[in-house]
Order: C-alpha cells, then sequence, then structure tokens
C-alpha cells in the first residue's frame, strides 16, 4: 500500500505551494516582462538559480536562515514562538523558493508575447494598468500561466532534498512521498516504496500530458493580422 | 478658453535622431481633420504619440483647449486614461480575446449596464457593424477591423481622435475605397481628428489642415491646397512630390474621361472610378507631365492645351523649372535646350499640354 498520510501531506504541501507562488510569481514576472532596469539580469538569475543549484545549497542556506539562531527564524522563534526548522510552514517556504523559476519563467515568457500595442489600446481607452494586467494580459497568457502553476506543483511533488533538509522526516509532519519512498528502500520495504513510487510516476505523467495537450488547443492568437 | 491644441517638445531617442516640434498650433475644430504628413522617420507618430500620453518628451509643454496635458516645468504628464482622447493604432490593436462587442464595450466600464449596452449597440449601428457583433477580431476583414477600432474609439465620446496610419494595413484597392469613407465618419463624429500618414492622396483626401514634418521638424502647416501649390520650401516640395494641386469640380464623366473645372479653366482627366457631376476633387499635375508649345490661334478648344505665360524660370540641375500662369498656377519642367527652342522667359506666351491620363484626380468629400 502507498503510504497515504505521505501523500495528503504531499498535496497540501504542492498545492500551497502553487498558491503561493501564484500570487508571488504573477508580480515578479510582469516586472521581468516588462522593466528596462539595466540589472534585471541579476533578479533573472537569482529567480533561475534553484534549476542548477544542488537542493542541499539551498537547504543548507535556508537551515541558517530559518534555524532558531537564524535571522528569519530566531526572530519568529522569539515573537510568535514558531519553528520553522523541521515543520510545514518551514517547508512551504522551502519549496516556494525551490519551484520560483518553475512559476516565474512561464509567466514571464506568457507575459512577452502579449503585444504591448494592446496594452497601450487599453491604457488610451481609460483602463488603469492594473486592470490592464487582469482584463488583457491575463486572459492572453492564460495557457502560460496556467503551466506555470501546473508546473510548480508537479515540481514540488517531486523534490526531495530540500524539504528533507528542512523538513526532516516526521510522519504526519514533514515526511513527504519523495522522503517516504526512501524511507522504506532503507527499511528494504520495497513494496510500499513500490507503491508509492508507481503513484507519483503515474500522477506526474498525467499531470504533464494533461496540460501540453491543453496548451496545444487553446493557443491563443497573440495579434490578429489585418487583411481583407 | 484657448482653444485648439498647442504642441511643442524635443525627444532624443537613444538610436536615433532627435525630434523637435515647437509652437505648433492644430485648430482642433469639431468634425475637423488635421493630418500629419511626411516620410517616414519624420516624426510624425512620435507626435501622435506623445498627445496620446504614451511617449513622455524629455522636454516641453502640450496644451489642449487650455487643459494642460504635459509640461515639463511644472511637471506634469497627463497618463492616457486622464486624457480622455480615441486612439486609433496602425494595426487598430483590437482585443484577440473579444468579441466585436465586447472590445467595443471595452472602455465603457463606467457606465450603468444598461446604458453601456445601448452606446455599444448604437455605436455599432452607426458604423453599420451590428452583424459583427459576435465575431471575434481575427474573423473579421481588415476594412471591417478598422471600424471596429473606430467603434471603439469613438463609443466613449472622447474629447478627440488620434488615427496612426489607419489605411497602412489595407490593400491598395481597399485603401482607396475606404479612403473617402473614413474622411466621411470622422466628419460625422463631430470629435476633432488627428490622423498620421505618409501617402500624399490619404492626406488630400482626410485633410483639412496639413502639417508636414521632415527629420523631427514641422516644415510647414496649412489648408491641403495652401501646403500642397504653395510649398514653403524645396525640401517640402520634395516631401510632396506634387508640383500643382488644384481644387476643382468635376462637371461630367462620360466613361473613363472627367470633365473638370479648376479655376475657370476646363481640364479633362482619366480616372477609373465613378465622379459624379459636382465631386469636389484635388487636381494633382507634376511638373514632368506639362509640355510646352508655341502658342497656337485656335488652342482654345484642343483637349487639355492651355494658353499661359511664363512667370519665372529658375535653372535646377540641369532642367529648368518654369511657373505659368494659366488662369492658374502651373509648375513645368523643361531641359535647357528645350527652353532656348522654345524662346521661354518670363513674359512670352506659351501653350500647355497636359496628357488626361497624367491629371490625377483625388476625390475630396466636402464637409457639411
Amino acid at each position: 500500500m502507498p503510504d497515504w498520510q505521505a501523500v495528503r501531506l504531499t498535496v497540501a504541501l504542492a498545492s500551497a505551494t502553487a498558491a503561493i507562488l501564484l500570487v508571488v510569481g504573477l508580480p515578479v514576472a510582469w516586472w521581468l516582462a516588462t522593466t528596462r532596469w539595466r540589472f534585471r539580469g541579476w533578479v533573472e538569475a537569482i529567480v533561475a538559480l534553484p534549476l542548477v543549484l544542488p537542493p542541499t545549497v539551498l537547504g543548507f542556506y535556508l537551515l541558517l536562515l530559518l534555524g532558531p539562531r537564524g535571522m528569519l527564524g530566531g526572530a519568529l522563534e522569539s515573537l510568535l514562538g514558531l519553528r520553522l526548522v523541521f515543520s510545514f510552514p518551514g517547508m512551504l517556504i522551502a519549496s516556494a523558493l525551490y519551484s520560483l523559476p518553475f512559476a516565474v519563467q512561464p509567466f514571464t515568457a506568457g507575459f512577452r508575447a502579449v503585444d504591448r500595442r494592446l496594452l497601450e489600446a487599453s491604457w488610451c481607452l481609460g483602463v488603469s494598468r492594473l486592470a490592464t494586467f487582469f482584463r488583457i494580459v491575463l486572459p492572453l497568457s492564460r495557457p502560460a500561466v496556467l503551466a506555470g502553476i501546473v508546473l510548480s506543483f508537479s515540481h514540488t511533488v517531486g523534490e526531495f532534498g530540500v524539504v528533507l533538509m528542512v523538513g526532516g522526516n516526521i510522519p504526519g509532519a514533514t515526511r513527504t512521498v519523495s522522503v517516504s519512498i526512501y524511507d522504506s528502500v532503507q527499511a528494504m520495504d520495497y513494496a510500499s516504496a513500490g507503491w508509492t513510487a508507481g503513484l507519483l510516476l503515474a500522477f506526474s505523467f498525467v499531470v504533464l500530458s494533461t496540460m501540453y495537450s491543453l496548451q496545444n488547443r487553446t493557443r491563443t492568437p497573440i495579434w490578429p493580422k489585418a487583411s481583407t | 478658453m484657448a482653444e485648439g491644441i498647442d504642441i511643442g517638445f524635443s525627444l532624443k531617442y537613444l538610436d536615433g535622431p532627435g525630434i523637435n516640434v515647437a509652437g505648433l498650433r492644430l485648430a482642433a475644430d469639431p468634425g475637423k481633420v488635421a493630418v500629419l504628413f511626411g516620410p517616414s522617420g519624420s516624426g510624425k507618430t512620435t507626435v501622435l504619440r506623445v498627445l496620446a500620453g504614451l511617449t513622455r518628451p524629455d522636454t516641453g509643454r502640450v496644451v489642449f483647449r487650455g487643459q494642460v496635458w504635459f509640461d515639463t516645468r511644472q511637471p506634469l504628464c497627463l497618463p492616457p486614461q486622464q486624457r480622455n482622447i480615441g486612439f486609433v493604432q496602425q494595426d487598430y490593436g483590437l482585443f484577440p480575446h473579444l468579441t466585436v462587442a465586447q472590445n467595443v464595450a471595452y472602455g465603457l466600464r463606467a457606465l450603468p449596464a444598461a446604458e453601456r449596452d445601448a452606446r455599444v449597440h448604437e455605436t455599432l449601428d452607426w458604423l453599420d457593424i451590428s452583424d459583427l457583433s459576435r465575431r471575434r477580431p481575427s474573423e473579421i476583414s481588415g476594412g471591417q477591423q478598422q471600424r471596429v477600432a473606430l467603434a471603439r474609439a469613438v463609443a466613449r465620446r472622447p474629447q478627440l481622435l488620434l488615427l496612426d496610419e489607419p489605411l497602412a494595413a489595407l490593400d491598395a484597392p481597399t485603401r482607396r475605397h475606404l479612403r473617402g469613407e473614413l474622411h466621411a465618419l470622422l466628419v460625422r463624429t463631430g470629435i476633432p481628428s488627428i490622423v498620421v500618414t505618409h501617402d500624399p492622396s490619404e492626406a488630400l483626401a482626410l485633410a483639412d489642415e496639413i502639417v508636414l514634418l521632415n527629420g523631427g521638424r514641422v516644415i510647414q502647416t496649412g489648408t491641403p491646397e495652401n501646403v500642397f501649390n504653395h510649398p514653403a520650401s524645396i525640401e517640402a516640395a520634395e516631401i510632396l512630390g506634387v508640383d500643382t494641386m488644384l481644387d476643382g469640380i468635376v462637371s461630367s464623366q462620360d466613361a473613363a474621361l472627367v470633365q473638370i473645372l479648376a479655376h475657370g479653366v476646363r481640364l479633362t482627366a482619366v480616372s477609373r472610378e465613378p465622379l459624379p457631376a459636382g465631386t469636389r476633387a484635388a487636381i494633382c499635375i507634376r511638373a514632368e507631365d506639362v509640355m510646352l508649345a508655341r502658342p497656337k490661334a485656335d488652342s482654345g478648344s484642343a483637349r487639355n492645351r492651355l494658353p499661359g505665360t511664363v512667370l519665372h524660370t529658375s535653372d535646377e540641375a540641369g532642367l529648368v523649372r518654369i511657373q505659368l500662369d494659366c488662369g492658374f498656377l502651373l509648375r513645368a519642367s523643361l531641359t535647357r535646350q528645350s527652353c532656348q527652342d522654345l524662346d521661354i522667359r518670363p513674359g512670352s506666351p506659351i501653350d500647355a499640354i497636359i496628357k488626361a491620363p497624367n491629371v490625377h484626380l483625388i476625390p475630396r468629400v466636402s464637409n457639411p
């Protein structure tokens, strides 16, 4: 039998991560897509770092930051009595950072494909920049936004290293699916590991194939060509 | 309260030349059309974008009917949202994910739903595109897209309409067909319009007032006849590419041959378009198309043989430019040898001959 407790926890973690990345990622991506700031390359590099860094490196710095003697962890613990390491909130922060490029990069690509003249047309019709974002930019980049949400969700489901470093392995509190598989293999429980691994494989394939076929079907024209 | 629009600004692009517009004043009377005319790179689109609030000049001041829209000394730059303008872009900029009716309703959020629907229907009816209301922009023709873009812009009842090359996205036959129609529509809106174009026939068909731009500067302003017929400089004449421009009224048409009267002189022109008697048209004649001959006694009856007097001659790179009085000012251009053969000098009588196909007519819709 798969480790259902770990599955429930993983789905909760991935959903919360995707939600956070939607709220944080949209403005970051919009800024990256529209700014002409000279040093935007640095910001893009920071966003992309989790793609190339080993999870242990990110996990190590997060432990320092979020730990009881870290800057953020110490403050939160003394003010609110909230411990971040080896807990769900800590894992959530770690996952959101680790999956940041999987949300921001598709969002940015989608936003860049929206013709600037459509924005100008909207502004000239008296519609504010914020309303233009919601009424023009978001609907026209819907496939890209959807891709970003799905990718950040799936990536969180599949992550291992950062979760283990920051969350540890507490059943029901921080033991996710991938940690559970590792645990089962260590305990020579190949049956349980096989069930959980198979479930993860099937889930990932279904999510990705659905997303790609959806994207191929809903290819919105970005700019209608004038023709007679 | 000050009427009209006052524009003065300077702007330097990172990779291009600077644009300096000083003391440009447009009348902006209701239903009147001002045309910003010039070759590409002359800065005409920049002037339009500065008026729309989409491009911010380095320094300057833009005042519309006493409202300051831009002033670097205050400093103040009203965003496009607060200028209450209608902007029609070159490719129309219709929102591809919205239907025609939703596009037209887009800028009307502030109105109550019932009033908004009524306004959309009224605007679509007025432009005769009600049957398209449920279609997407990708499902309609370029000419229809132009009407939708105009509908979307006028639905908000803006105080100024700005149109950037409104006909450039269309193929040539459609463009010719829509030229007159667009002018009639702009007049009917009762809103002052400013149109950018690089096409002289478009400028003539649409303009009540022309602003000639070149190299980022305004080089001449005035009525079309004034600007086209009296270029203030050689630079202006070269840009206009027309040597003689007259206002005429069609007296009759027989198949492709059109008889037209201008300044009491009858001319014959060739036109494939039907031009009913009474139609106003601009008559354009290039100097190279004017042939000169010694006066003949019975010249009055021959087709487009106009007796006249030489007013002025000037040498220009091997050619002699000649100004004639034939009842109107006619410009001709001849080699020096021909000039000597014909004994052309100021005051001498001469006949000008123009082949009918070289008399170009551009119909103009008269203002009510």
